[in-house]
């Protein structure tokens, strides 16, 4: 029995090592070879174990330096960030043991009958209730701190850590000068591990918040480009105007033979440019003339049936972030197609009240559609996703996605006020 | 059998046009058959009215496509109509002849396929003509295309046509099932609407061309513009 409940709590270990050692990853990268995972898990079996008792400032303080040492030698990235997830994560550590344990230890001591058995019960009990709250505590790391290393700067890193170190200082005061009756760093354990908590909702707000600055400033950036353009777009037309006439003016003048060929010739090169989109809407022609280019020189049929007149209410910025998003998502996904096979098809008109978009793409077929391609073409169509979304809610509208058939289809609808 | 007109005066052209039409009728294993006209008044001054669909060329010697486009729509309101140019430059006319698409030659076969794909797709949701509503007055035949909504009327239901309404003794869930998903959208728990006559969206309303106002419950809201979404970009 005895041997039976020793195995099961050092089985129970295993689990929670692996949740500390997940949240940690979630966090950081690790350094490459398996010999270092290895040892990294081993770093974290040592501090998720970590006993933590009143009065015992050496294991504390042992605890915090191997830690340290484990993020430092094992995990990649700047130093700073590295010290801060220790400073929000072994808080977080010190609090649950010594509150597992300790309830356990007060459990097991007003018991009337105190065995061995009983205590070793009671300890792999405790464990299992750490498995618990790791879990928890896991999944909700998991959720508020997607790509935080990448977004938060240095000042961002220290705000947090001025946080964790009052919130450490003060278990460690209490933890080892307390008084003698230890239910009194109860509340403060427990208040250690509701603010860490909230550092870690707070990091992954602040990562969020920066993510959408950033994106509204590459839509500003795009905004520019097209502002640019279109204004060279009307010179070009001008121009373009001109020589036409002037080039019909002198075939009626009747040159040479040589002038006369070279005159057709030249009526044939600038005839391309008849190539420019009509939407009724100056901006999006231009930004339709843009990746049609890009399409065409990716060797994809291009194919744009657009009335836009009725799009005016639709702020410039979001005309852009919407087809410009969208389109380029699609030709994205063409590259992965043989050429026979890349295709897009860009329509929107009114329809009623509303405006409706459909910006379609072929993907790859039924029968190479594998799992994984479809998750991957789903994740690139993501990153431009969102701020197509933000744009159409603005307006009331919203979009919808399908894949089926080899086709990615993206229609939206937004009611004209 | 569906039967498609190609009208282009470049004889090349439409020879390859019509070999890739029936290309595809094999792949597909549906009956076309393929008339080409080699100029637009051959086309209009003889029209025959079981043509489904034609590919249409803009630049032509006698008349142009466009013009040709006016004088079939005030023949024939239904038949779909791809133009085929040279030009990006048309798309905004578009619209303006009810076309189902410009298309810029030349045709690559992707895009044929493309199109008669999404436009056969289309013309088979639109198969479904009517459905049989039967009260204590008789069995009522209902066109969907003039079928609005259909409301809760105490323990019955009552459906809204553009000509009349009809009681009916079935359930909301029996209607939901029968008419296709793709028309119609239960967006209350006690309104079933036809996305063809879905005016503009407010909030939580609807507001159908003829004036009327119909609820959405919150839940459905999604579902709704989904749906709508979905209905018009099929039709574009």
């Amino acid at each position: 029995m005895i041997t039976f409940l020793v195995i099961l709590s050092y089985a129970i270990k295993v689990p929670n090592t692996f949740l500390v050692y997940q949240i940690l990853k979630s966090f950081l990268p690790m350094r490459g070879p398996l010999v270092v995972r290895l040892l990294a898990f081993a770093g974290c079996a040592a501090i998720t174990d970590a006993i933590i008792y009143t009065g015992d400032s050496v294991n504390f303080i042992g605890g915090f330096a191997l830690f340290i040492i484990c993020m430092l030698v094992f995990y990649r990235g700047g130093t700073v960030p590295k010290l801060s997830i220790v400073l929000i994560i072994y808080p977080m550590i010190v609090s649950m043991n010594f509150l597992t344990q300790d309830i356990g230890h007060q459990v097991f001591r007003m018991l009337p009958v105190q065995t061995e058995v009983i205590s070793i019960a009671i300890h792999a009990a405790s464990l299992g209730l750490r498995t618990v709250l790791w879990v928890f505590i896991s999944r909700l790391s998991r959720q508020w701190t997607r790509n935080i290393l990448k977004l938060l700067n240095i000042k961002m890193w220290l705000l947090l850590d001025s946080v964790c170190i009052a919130i450490l200082t003060a278990l460690f005061v209490v933890l080892n000068f307390g008084s003698e009756i230890t239910q009194i760093a109860y509340p403060v354990a427990l208040a250690s591990i509701i603010a860490v908590l909230g550092c870690i909702y707070l990091a992954g707000y602040i990562a969020d918040s920066v993510q959408t600055r950033y994106r509204l400033r590459d839509l500003q950036l795009e905004y520019e480009y097209y502002k640019g353009k279109q204004n060279d777009e009307e010179r070009i037309r001008a121009v373009y105007h001109d020589m036409k006439n002037h080039l019909l003016l002198l075939q009626s003048a009747s040159g040479g033979e040589d002038a006369m060929k070279m005159i057709t010739s030249l009526q044939d090169q600038i005839s391309s440019y008849e190539n420019y989109f009509k939407t009724g809407n100056t901006f999006l022609d231009v930004i339709l003339r843009d990746k049609a280019e890009k399409a065409k020189e990716r060797g994809i049929d291009f194919s744009v049936m657009l009335h836009f007149e009725d799009g005016g209410f639709l702020e410039p910025l979001d005309i852009s972030a919407i087809f410009g998003n969208a389109i380029d998502n699609a030709i994205e996904a063409s590259l992965k197609l043989p050429v026979s096979r890349r295709l897009i098809t860009v329509k929107a008109n009114r329809v009623r009240d509303m405006l409706s978009i459909v910006i379609e793409n072929h993907t790859a077929g039924e029968a190479d559609l594998l799992l994984e391609t479809t998750k991957q073409d789903k994740l690139l169509h993501g990153l431009g996703l969102k701020s197509i979304e933000q744009s159409t809610e603005k307006y009331g509208g919203q979009c919808s996605v399908k894949q089926a058939d080899g086709r990615f289809i993206l229609t939206i609808i937004i009611p004209i006020p | 059998m569906y039967h498609i007109a190609i009208c282009d005066d470049e004889k090349q052209f439409v020879r390859e046009l019509q070999k890739s039409i029936y290309q595809y009728a094999k792949e597909k294993g549906v009956e076309i058959k393929v008339t080409p006209y080699s100029d637009g008044l051959e086309l209009t001054q003889n029209y025959s009215m079981d043509i489904h669909l034609i590919f249409l060329d803009i630049k032509m010697a006698h008349i142009d496509g466009l013009q040709a486009a006016k004088a079939i729509r005030q023949m024939d309101s239904k038949v779909s109509i791809i133009f085929l140019t040279s030009m990006a430059q048309y798309a905004l006319e578009g619209y303006k002849y009810n076309a189902t698409n410009f298309i810029i030659k030349p045709i690559r076969y992707v895009r044929l396929k493309e199109e008669l794909d999404r436009w056969l797709k289309l013309y088979r949701q639109e198969e479904q003509e009517y459905i049989l509503v039967t009260n204590d007055t008789g069995k009522h035949k209902v066109f969907l295309n003039s079928l609005q909504y259909i409301e809760t009327f105490g323990r019955n239901l009552m459906v809204h046509t553009e000509q009349e309404n009809i009681i009916s003794y079935r359930k909301m869930k029996d209607y939901e099932t029968e008419l296709p998903p793709t028309r119609f959208v239960r967006c209350h728990a006690s309104y079933l609407t036809n996305l063809f006559f879905v005016k503009s969206v407010k909030k939580l309303e609807i507001l159908l061309t003829n004036g009327e106002r119909i609820p959405i419950s919150q839940p459905r809201r999604k579902t709704v513009m989904d749906k709508l979404a979905e209905y018009w970009g099929d039709r574009l």
